[in-house]
């Protein structure tokens, strides 16, 4: 048995090789098939005699033996062990490159491919995770060569090396900021565009193919594999990174390298956007890679990455139908970097569509369902204000291209569902808005007549009853109000018919009727409040004084309202007193929609 | 109004130095609309050289300095009948005997190439096609057709379901008419393609008119 406690420090390398190669090749001369011979701990041995000539410094003498004619069995059979001490030097020792490199170049001339494509997987799988962008750059080249010269099931071998290497790569945060994309600390720029040079040569072999007209089913399914690649980079690091094209980075570079690839490959764009020609992969894979054509559609139509490859044919409110499910998509996450991408697509698709001509069928479809949620959704909960910004223009922007009946059932639908006052203001100023073009233009019957009345009465509505807390629907409340002083001034145009006109003031006098306890109720209440704050007050000063003078410790002072706490008394006051004020304007706002109403009960028809 | 020069003797028409586009051009800008007409040589030029061969450029060329139907020598009610796209200042009103339910087709198409006049596209049916489109001045905005004539066998003409909205409403009316094989030259106004946004990514201005030479290769 071969020792095991060998020590490095003393015994020089060429013996101790030696004296493990004697040892081997006794056995090479007693069998015809050494390999089968070998046990796993021949090949751990081997490994690690290499890998400690590398850390002692004799790197020179391993290429020796390998380039050694006489070892060139033992090399078939083992070398293959030395990859992986290998790159390890060559990440970490920039001195050992070059006699590292003609080691590794050696190895790949003798070695099975096989063999060799297994140890790189092997490789890639193990690799040190504070090492991920060096390893991979060393071991690139290396693969590549591997790879070309394998025979057959080449495609699946380029598949699984690209998986697994984009595995690792995805694990590398995405530069967030320009400083940090030009830093390239963790390297993750520069391999995203090692790995695209990478497939070249395969993916020109293809195209070779293709134009002799000769593909092979290995050559459609190399193009698959490729494709796989393109998809799992889009979603990772492209989706997660920011790409502008007036800041042309490297990620940007590897962007438009993804395109080219597709491209050659022969990859419809419509066909992967619009048609989804991803059922050619399995159900798991269609499934993530909706990200990645989400991101896809963003390149093309936002930052306009061949864009003069794509048909310009097709019907734009088809291809707002077909990136409303990708919008869906980005627009569900709650990452910055997917809000803003779905946004942006969002606005640009619409854009391309005349307003006022999305017809109403279209919201039946489950995405232009749930991508105006989402975006509703982004309005109320986003913590971050540029993002909301950005929502609300295109949630307007998105009502102005809906033809009035997909705008009445649009406000039903958010009236009904947003449970949000801010939304539900903005949707009954838009609906003030569509009454009024509706009076001075053209006379749209989903604004005025009969169809207005159903949406009055979700406008004119308080949630909970006389008990409806005013101060969190105030928007909703204000807007509602200022709609019906804006009614009964336009009584004219909305008398001519007197059944809806009798159905108006109906629902205004039971909604002003409502909001008059409401407002009187939570006067009261807040007075209270505010009353019982002062008595706090006051009874706390006096307690302080009388602590003041005597020695006594006081037992901590009982707080009456444990509600409205974890604020200073002086901002309690504060907020109550602006409640106050809330139902002041409220109330003045009712008065004069009375006076108004009396006003033209007065006037003569 | 002065007779145009001859700007090229025998021996120069008959070389191969002189492009079949030059003898076109000069042709467009000399001869009489219905000169034209009868001689295939209205529309796009690059159209044009494709469909004809240098000999008839050279007959036409002699034939007008013979005829003298230059520019100006038609009678005026021909020129204004004339369908073709030679440059007119206003669009006249088409109206047409058939009227469909929202007026007459905002498109027009001559056939350049007949199909088997036997499979026609239903609506819903999935059509390919080989296209080229340009705007009015010529410029082309999109095609799908490889340079190289070769290049043809490995790309796929473009597909997709007709008659439901997908494409712009020129394409999805003019395919229902057209039968397997068939190339035509549509001439789209711009209400039935891009309208008053005209597609600014794509190289298409506000309210442009295309013009598209489509191929239907099949139809499922």
């Amino acid at each position: 048995m071969l020792r095991t406690s060998l020590n490095w420090q003393q015994s020089k390398m060429s013996s101790t090789m030696n004296y493990s190669i004697s040892l081997l090749r006794k056995r090479e001369i007693k069998r015809e098939t050494p390999e089968e011979d070998l046990k796993p701990e021949d090949y751990q041995q081997f490994r690690d005699v290499g890998a400690a000539c590398l850390s002692g410094g004799d790197g020179q003498q391993l290429l020796k033996f390998i380039q050694d004619e006489k070892n060139q069995g033992i090399v078939k059979s083992m070398g293959c062990g030395l990859l992986a001490p290998l790159v390890d030097e060559l990440v970490r020792n920039k001195k050992s490159h070059d006699h590292c490199q003609a080691a590794f170049t050696q190895l790949i001339m003798t070695c099975s491919s096989r063999t060799l494509l297994d140890s790189f997987l092997e490789l890639i799988e193990d690799m040190d995770p504070g090492a991920i962008s060096e390893t991979i750059l060393v071991l690139l080249p290396h693969l590549q060569t591997v790879l070309l010269q394998l025979d057959d099931n080449r495609a699946a071998g380029v598949g699984l090396a690209l998986s697994a290497l984009h595995k690792q790569l995805s694990r590398l945060p995405v530069p967030y900021t320009q400083q940090q994309e030009e830093a390239d600390e963790h390297g993750l720029c520069c391999c995203c565009v090692a790995l695209a040079t990478f497939t070249r040569p395969f993916i020109d072999g293809v195209k070779k193919k293709d134009e002799n007209c000769n593909p092979t089913p290995e050559d459609d399914e190399l193009k698959t594999e490729i494709l796989k690649f393109c998809m799992l980079s889009l979603k990772e690091p492209l989706l997660e990174a920011e790409l502008n094209r007036d800041r042309k980075s490297t990620l940007w570079r590897f962007a438009v390298e993804i395109m080219i690839i597709l491209a050659a490959i022969k990859e419809s764009l419509p066909g992967l956007l619009f048609f989804s020609s991803l059922r050619k992969f399995t159900r798991m894979d269609t499934n993530l890679f909706q990200e990645s054509a989400a991101c896809l559609a963003y390149l093309l139509f936002v930052q306009l990455i061949a864009i003069d490859t794509f048909p310009a044919v097709f019907n734009p409110v088809f291809i707002l139908q077909c990136n409303m499910e990708h919008i869906n998509q980005l627009l569900s996450r709650k990452k910055e970097s997917h809000l803003l991408k779905g946004l942006a697509l969002f606005a640009k698709s619409l854009e391309k569509v005349e307003d006022n001509s999305l017809p109403v069928g279209l919201l039946d479809l489950e995405s232009f369902y749930s991508a105006p949620q989402n975006l509703r959704q982004v309005l109320t909960d986003c913590p971050i204000q540029h993002l909301r910004e950005s929502g609300l223009k295109v949630f307007q922007l998105f009502i102005n291209k809906l033809d009035a009946e997909a705008k009445h059932k649009f406000f039903r639908c958010m009236l009904k569902t947003s449970h949000h006052a801010g939304v539900e203001g903005y949707i009954v100023n838009n609906i003030r808005r569509q009454i009024q073009s509706s009076i001075k233009s053209e006379a749209n019957k989903w604004f005025l007549g009969t169809e207005l009345l159903p949406l009055l009465e979700l406008v004119l509505s308080l949630p909970q009853a006389a008990e409806t807390d005013l101060l969190t629907n105030m928007d909703k409340i204000m807007e509602s109000l200022n709609l019906l002083r804006y009614l009964l001034m336009r009584d004219k145009e909305l008398k001519s018919d007197a059944d809806v006109w009798e159905a108006l003031c109906r629902i205004k006098d039971e909604y002003l009727k409502m909001l008059r306890v409401c407002v009187s109720m939570s006067r009261a209440y807040y007075s209270v409040e505010m009353k019982a704050l002062k008595e706090e007050q006051k009874l706390k000063a006096k307690e302080v004084k009388e602590q003041a003078r005597s020695t006594r410790l006081l037992k901590t002072i009982t707080v009456k309202h444990d509600n409205v706490s974890h604020m200073s008394p002086e901002v309690q006051y504060q907020v109550l007193q602006s409640a106050l004020v809330t139902f002041d304007l409220m109330e003045s706002l009712v008065v004069r929609i009375d006076e108004i109403t009396e006003e033209k009960q007065a006037k003569p028809h | 109004m002065a007779e145009p020069a001859r700007e090229w003797s025998d021996e120069q028409l008959k070389s191969d130095d002189l492009p079949k586009k030059d003898l076109i051009k000069f042709l467009q800008d000399n001869a009489a609309h219905s000169f034209l007409n009868e001689h295939k040589l209205l529309g796009n030029i690059k159209n044009v050289a494709k469909t004809a061969k240098k000999e008839q450029l050279v007959i036409a060329y002699n034939q007008l300095f013979e005829s003298k139907r230059f520019k100006g020598t038609d009678p005026v009610e021909d020129v204004t009948e004339q369908v073709k796209a030679v440059k007119v200042e206003e669009k006249p009103k088409e109206v047409k005997a058939e009227v469909v339910d929202e007026g007459p087709p905002k498109y027009t198409k001559a056939v350049l190439k007949k199909g088997d006049k036997t499979n026609f596209p239903k609506k819903g049916d999935t059509v390919s096609c080989w296209y080229t489109g340009s705007l009015e001045d010529g410029t082309v905005f999109d095609t799908n057709i490889p340079a190289g004539a070769k290049k043809k066998k490995q790309s796929k003409p473009l597909s997709f379901k007709v008659g439901l909205g997908k494409v712009i409403r020129g394409w999805d009316e003019a395919l229902l008419t057209m039968s397997k094989g068939e190339t035509a030259r549509l001439e789209i106004e711009p209400e039935w393609a891009y309208g008053k946004k005209g597609v600014p990514d794509s190289k298409i201005p506000p309210n442009a008119k295309l013009i598209f030479e489509v191929e239907l290769v099949s139809v499922d």
